[in-house]
């Protein structure tokens, strides 16, 4: 992993158009800026990693459709 | 929707390794099943939004449209996944997530919002009902 000191106001570029500031750093949380291209997508990783697992826990199982069907019969 | 595989060219998140899915609608139940072509015993519980009596109008990122060649909003279609449960009341539907498919070209991605009021594990009960009738 490549590993970068940066201060406040100072930025790193990726592949030429991904520009990231470094806008502020205070009470051990960094503040980030981001400058990119509108197709890439910037998340952050707890987020993404929060669904993958939700996806992983919502494979179907065999006996468990009915309550689900039952819902939909109310409606 | 026919049999024809779509295609999730960067997966569904966690099952990245799978881009070939099928979408099996189950006409008596309004529900609809995403499976893995090559591996169908992988399967989730896909809804359409359309169900629900709460309005579900999520803000997409322009990237996921690219991603599946761009177009007119009514090209694409979007599904939830569902989280079964044993109860009603404990099913969830991933509101941050969803599936959104360009159903002619056959594509799709599963989209993240980000900033968003839309949770991972929302009440499937409530989205359906009403938040009323809860």
């Amino acid at each position: 992993m490549l590993s970068l000191t940066r201060k406040v106001n100072e930025a790193i570029i990726i592949n030429d158009d991904i520009n990231i500031e470094i806008l502020s750093i205070k009470d051990g949380k960094v503040k980030l800026g981001f400058k990119a291209p509108r197709e890439i997508k910037i998340l952050r990783k707890e987020v993404y990693e929060e669904i993958q697992l939700s996806n992983k826990l919502s494979v179907k199982s065999d006996n468990n459709i009915n309550p689900l069907k039952e819902l939909l019969g109310d409606i | 929707m026919d049999n024809n595989a779509i295609i999730f060219s960067k997966g569904i998140l966690g099952f990245e390794e799978y881009t070939e899915y099928l979408i099996l609608e189950d006409e008596s139940s309004g529900l609809y099943y995403l499976s893995v072509k090559e591996e169908p015993s992988i399967e989730f519980v896909i809804i359409s939004p359309h169900i629900f009596k709460e309005e579900y109008s999520p803000t997409i990122s322009e990237s996921y449209f690219t991603d599946l060649g761009g177009g007119a909003d009514e090209e694409f279609s979007l599904y939830l996944i569902v989280k079964l449960a044993k109860t009603m009341d404990e099913i969830t539907v991933n509101l941050q997530a969803p599936l959104l498919i360009h159903v002619e070209r056959r594509m799709g991605v599963q989209a993240i919002l980000e900033g968003t009021r839309y949770g991972v594990k929302e009440s499937l009960s409530r989205m359906i009902k009403g938040a009323d009738q809860c």
